[in-house]
């Protein structure tokens, strides 16, 4: 229980604080597992990994939407929840993108029996034809927009970067190239403009069954691809679950980025067990930690991100609340200004002097997709067209 | 200058400074005892003897051996290795990411040569 708690807690620190990454928590408590491990068991340890993991995800939305600062798990969600935000929605974009959370977390512990079974006979054939689905979603994605030129042209950009970015010897790569093309591309557009917030309602923002009818399986599909795959994550998840779901509107975007969210942090957990393939950093640490995962070991974990995404459920909707309370009454270039700075000292610390300037050049791309009035999704090329690129058979 | 057209310049000079520097920097050379868990997913690049050499379908695993300990290097077929006679004994320079699997850790090789 109180491991729980205290995983709960970190959660929402690391959610709460922009570019604070669990990967951080989980490798300070391997350091000292040597210690703790006299003390209590691993099983206990990991079960504070997955607590934790479960609350980033939901809690991570809030700087997301509030102050345009993604990580790249809620990159995607920065466009819709700022333009939510300058209606004064706000709130109930973070609402949206929670409820899809533990949506996520529902379809994780009903597909998991379905994962544990299927999945060793799926991943091969998975892995084979990666690479024409991906071409095949990016494409569709690019056909898809009004602007066709500009779509493929921020595709493309995006890509080289992304390609150029991924080969150069830097810790942390994805921080400062998402970072830049969704997060202070929008935050200096918002200086510039001098953006003023309207004050935010504190209400429930409805969504059809109709398009929860059609996230549900989209986030599903593309959250067991990109879950199970190397080099994939909740990022490419997001693009292709959005190609998969078809037309949504904004609020439902963030609702299936939400579940993707949660589902793919879940089943990195699930993929320890099914496959012996640890797919993200905290993934590796429990794995190391327990050296073998049994059957009962996965379950009780799972049974502690049903219970630890309940708790952040509401704890989310509480700090959102305080977000939207708060948020007008403050010059929001002025929070623009410091979370700008705030990056750009976190980018040195966490990828160097040369993530400064991929973050640099990512900022400049972004910016050319808004100024342009483009879908800013086309510029997770950066992301796909390295993935395509290692999946192509030559 | 327009705003607009400063965006562009600064985009496109970025990513070709990025690709000159991709093709020119090389990660840190290390001992391989150097190499520890709070390196996961970090750029590394050792030199080593090769003691083994196990071939899967789309994977080699080598294991190479510095005067300091020894670690295994995952090598994806995709890499190109045709040019390169790996042997045992042969000295190899590799470049990689470290990472982990069944709790050891290895290096996952993104660039091999011979030494």
């Amino acid at each position: 229980m109180l491991t729980l708690i205290l995983g709960i807690f970190a959660g929402t620190i690391t959610g709460l604080m922009p570019g604070l990454h669990i990967n951080l928590v989980a490798l300070l408590l391997f350091s000292a597992s040597g210690f703790l491990l006299d003390f209590t068991s691993a099983s206990v340890l990991v079960c504070f990994i997955v607590a934790m993991t479960i609350t980033h995800t939901f809690l991570d939305f809030i700087p997301s939407i509030f102050l345009a600062a993604p990580s790249s798990e809620t990159a995607l969600s920065v466009m819709p929840g700022h333009e939510l935000l300058l209606q004064g929605e706000g709130y109930g974009a973070c609402r949206l993108a929670v409820i899809g959370c533990f949506l996520g977390l529902i379809i994780l512990l009903v597909s998991a029996p379905f994962l544990i079974a299927f999945l060793s006979h799926i991943y091969p054939w998975l892995h084979r034809y990666m690479a024409a689905i991906l071409v095949t979603a990016s494409l569709f994605l690019i056909l898809c927009d009004k602007n066709k030129f500009m779509a493929a042209f921020l595709f493309l950009i995006s890509g080289i970067l992304g390609v150029a970015t991924l080969s150069l010897p830097l810790k942390q790569p994805l921080f400062p190239l998402l970072t830049g093309l969704f997060g202070t591309s929008m935050l200096f557009t918002s200086i510039k403009q001098k953006t003023i917030l309207p004050k935010q309602n504190i209400s429930r923002v409805r969504i059809s069954k109709k398009e929860i009818c059609k996230i549900i399986p989209a986030s599903f599909v593309s959250s067991s691809l990109c879950s199970f795959l190397p080099g994939l994550g909740a990022a490419q998840a997001a693009v292709i679950g959005s190609d998969i779901s078809g037309k949504i509107s904004r609020r439902g975007f963030l609702v299936l980025l939400g579940a993707i969210s949660t589902l793919v942090a879940g089943m990195n957990f699930v993929a320890i067990y099914a496959i012996s393939k640890p797919r993200s950093g905290v993934a590796v640490i429990a794995e190391k930690l327990l050296e073998s995962l049994t059957l009962q070991q996965l379950w009780l974990f799972l049974v502690v991100a049903l219970v630890a995404g309940s708790v952040a459920f509401f704890l989310s909707l509480f700090f959102a609340r305080i977000f939207a309370l708060k948020i007008s009454s403050i010059s929001y270039s002025k929070i623009s200004t410091i979370i700008l700075g705030l990056l750009v000292i976190l980018c040195i610390i966490f990828s160097g002097w040369l993530g400064l300037l991929v973050l640099i050049t990512a900022t400049t791309i972004g910016i050319i997709a808004i100024e342009s009035g483009t879908r800013k999704m086309h510029l997770m090329g950066s992301i796909m067209l390295p993935v395509i690129l290692w999946f192509l058979p030559f | 200058m327009k705003l607009e057209n400063f965006v562009v310049i600064v985009a496109i000079t970025g990513i070709v400074v990025l690709f000159w520097l991709s093709s020119t920097l090389e990660p840190r050379l290390l001992p391989i005892s150097n190499i520890t868990i709070k390196m996961l997913e970090s750029p590394v690049r050792v030199q080593g003897k090769i003691t083994e050499i196990k071939e899967y379908n789309e994977n080699i695993l080598l294991t190479i051996n510095d005067s300091s300990d020894s670690i295994d290097v995952y090598v994806y077929k995709k890499i190109k290795l045709e040019k390169l006679e790996l042997a045992i004994n042969s000295s190899i320079e590799v470049s990689g990411k470290v990472s982990e699997y069944h709790g050891k850790l290895e290096i996952v090789a993104e660039k091999i040569k011979l030494l």
